[in-house]
């Protein structure tokens, strides 16, 4: 036990003591998270953009007009018909409406009053919700002119614990998984791949440590760090922001650690398949790049295309984003996210039997 | 027995030959050298008795134990330097001892170490910050970590400058008065000449001649050059003649005689002189060294 604790005791050391370590896997994503956090902040609320031609000028119509204006749900821009025509082309609003000349004479002789509504269907999330909350208002004042009764009265309760979802919810754990796919691909497995070129493992080989248990003190010393990164992003993410964070912290943890090690089997892959510690940085760089834009890191699958989708589930870091965010936003179990654990085993243990297999010692 | 013990030693890379048919036998207590210019198969001959890379043919044994059957023992039981070892950038000297000693059932303290390296004043410096020589004292206060027997040093002094070559010549002395076998590879005469019990010169991947190095010089190259200017000059002729003398000559003034046996030559030149009534100044007598060895062997020097 005596070698692998000074192993695992010196290699946490010198990870502490590489400054630009530490700045590539503490203090950036840290930056990532600050930029994306204010950039998206309240993104999550959807505030429907309408807007309103009044070419009638009768009471009526303002009338609608200001109770359109009330509506908090809505933000209201009252315009001419030809810019507000524009705008809506120039997507600036998810729909506008147009209360024709004649309007309040038609309302006032007992005649239905016909007001035209335009749609952006290229917002494909939102068309549907601006048409219908449109229908719908229109509807209920209609209703309130003609003094009909209220067939159905609306009592609102507390719904008690709801999915309140923001965007740093989901953010927060999408970069801890992508900081623990570089800390694996480009971290400890580069660094074994450059004490291989400077001889540092010939050195090693020489003396009575047998190799696995000078790498499990090195692995060991990945998996403290990559909890201490987990830490570090979580509670950035909870107090400059209002992360809600749900969920069992050992099932956090165990995710972290699943992943740290996936990701350093890969690394050790890679590390022992390219010639030098140089080309392994940049495979390793080029394997980790399409899975962070790919894998759902950042923004939420549901909003790309389905081909995009499929690919990102052939990712591994997909799997990881996915069990984290599980663990952290929805409160899941592990039993809840077993195919998420399966594919991390799986994808750890091939990689790690590949590596062995492929091992060199210079 | 044997602290080293290699019989028909081979090891090929492709075509190429690096260990040829290598025979060693090195008693415990006795500092040995390998000889030979870069390239000779130095390296290769160590990191094979080292259990670092595996023999093509040949019995090897490190205090009796098989290098193919036993190597977590020998790696238990011998201190190494490499050649080339960088060591962890951002640890210190100090860590960088205990880090190693712990790899070892049985160390020194690391301050003892640091004490042989002279290295006490860097103990808190980053391994990246030490010089050439002090990085090298590092390396071999490394392979004495365990306070073992037998020590390899795989080219000490390679591209330090003197001094530094001599503080490690001190720590290598001490290795030997303390009763430690050291088997050394170097392409340094002067160095094999100064450390080594015995050496085995190496070209080609074969030793070429093996012996106590003042011995190996008077047996391969028996001649030694007795040089001197003389006023009034004299003929060569006359120096020829003398007893032992193989050849005389002279050249800008300055006489060489080439002889076997140095010691009477040189009298009877003082005699001939006084005879002559001629005034012999700048006299110098220069023994063969195991440049001239290599050079007799393989007709090339040993840096070339």
């Amino acid at each position: 036990m005596r070698p692998f604790q000074k192993v695992f005791l010196y290699d946490l050391k010198m990870t502490l003591r590489q400054r630009e370590a530490m700045f590539w896997l503490l203090l950036f994503p840290l930056l990532l998270m600050t930029i994306l956090g204010f950039v998206f902040k309240g993104s999550g609320e959807i505030r429907l953009s309408v807007g309103l031609v009044d070419l009638d000028g009768s009471a009526l119509s303002r009338a609608v007009t200001e109770a359109f204006q009330a509506i908090d749900a809505l933000k209201v821009e009252v315009g001419g018909e030809g810019e507000e025509r524009e705008a809506l082309r120039d997507g600036k609003r998810n729909g506008i409406l147009i209360i024709p000349a004649g309007f309040g004479e038609a309302v006032a002789s007992g005649r239905s009053g016909e007001v035209i509504m335009l749609v952006n269907r290229s917002e494909v999330t939102t068309a549907q919700v601006t048409s219908s909350t449109l229908r719908g208002i229109l509807e209920k004042m209609g209703q309130a002119m003609a003094g009909a009764p209220e067939v159905i009265s609306v009592r609102e309760e507390e719904a008690g614990e709801v999915k309140d979802f923001e965007y740093i919810d989901f953010m927060v754990p999408g970069i801890l998984a992508m900081v623990i796919m570089f800390s694996g691909l480009t971290g400890y497995s580069l660094e074994i791949a450059t004490y291989r070129e400077k001889g540092i493992l010939r050195r090693i080989k020489v003396s009575p440590i047998p190799l696995p248990t000078f790498l499990a003190g090195g692995i060991a010393s990945v998996l403290v760090f990559s909890i201490l990164q987990a830490v570090v992003l979580v509670s950035f993410g909870v107090l400059a922001f209002g992360m809600r964070l749900k969920g069992n912290y050992l099932y956090i943890a165990v995710f972290v650690l699943l992943g740290s090690l996936t990701f350093l089997a890969l690394g050790f892959l890679v590390a022992s398949l390219t010639r030098n510690s140089r080309s392994a940085g940049l495979a390793a760089q080029a394997i980790g790049m399409p899975m962070m834009f790919l894998s759902g890191i950042f923004f939420s699958l549901e909003w790309v295309p389905v081909p995009v989708r499929v690919v990102a589930r052939c990712f591994p870091l997909y799997y990881l984003g996915d069990g984290l965010r599980g663990v952290m936003i929805d409160a899941a179990s592990l039993s809840d996210l077993w195919v998420d654990i399966a594919v991390l085993v799986g994808v750890g243990v091939a990689a790690f039997l590949a590596s062995v297999r492929f091992f060199r010692w210079e | 027995m044997s602290a080293i013990s290699v019989r028909g030693l081979r090891k090929h890379y492709g075509d190429v030959r690096a260990v040829d048919g290598v025979d060693l036998e090195v008693p415990e207590g006795e500092v040995f050298g390998i000889l030979g210019p870069n390239g000779a198969g130095k390296t290769t001959t160590l990191e094979i008795i080292e259990t670092l890379r595996s023999p093509d043919a040949g019995e090897i044994t490190v205090l009796g134990l098989d290098v193919r059957e036993d190597q977590r023992k020998i790696r238990e039981a011998i201190g190494v330097q490499l050649q080339t070892t960088v060591f962890f950038e951002e640890l210190t000297v100090w860590e960088t001892i205990d880090l190693f000693a712990s790899f070892y059932p049985r160390s020194l303290p690391v301050g003892r170490l640091l004490e042989l390296a002279e290295l006490q004043g860097k103990a808190r410096a980053r391994v990246n910050t030490l010089s050439g020589g002090q990085h090298k004292r590092l390396s071999i206060a490394l392979a004495l970590v365990n306070d073992l027997r037998l020590v390899f040093l795989d080219e000490p002094t390679t591209g330090l400058d003197p001094q530094a070559r001599r503080h490690i010549w001190e720590m290598i002395g001490h290795l030997k008065q303390g009763g430690k076998t050291v088997l050394i590879t170097t392409h340094y005469i002067e160095e094999a000449e100064a450390l080594c019990d015995r050496v085995a010169i190496m070209d080609h991947g074969r030793i070429i001649a093996e012996g106590v190095p003042g011995r190996l010089v008077t047996e391969q190259v028996p001649e030694s050059t007795i040089s001197f200017r003389l006023s009034p000059a004299l003929a060569e002729e006359k120096l020829e003649s003398l007893p032992g003398v193989v050849k005389a000559g002279v050249e800008d003034g300055t006489y060489r005689v080439i002889t076997t046996a140095p010691h009477e030559t040189l009298m009877e030149i003082m005699a001939l002189c006084r005879r002559e009534g001629v005034e012999a100044r700048e006299v110098n007598m220069k023994r063969a060294t195991l440049e001239d060895v290599f050079l007799k062997l393989t007709g090339r020097t040993i840096r070339s």
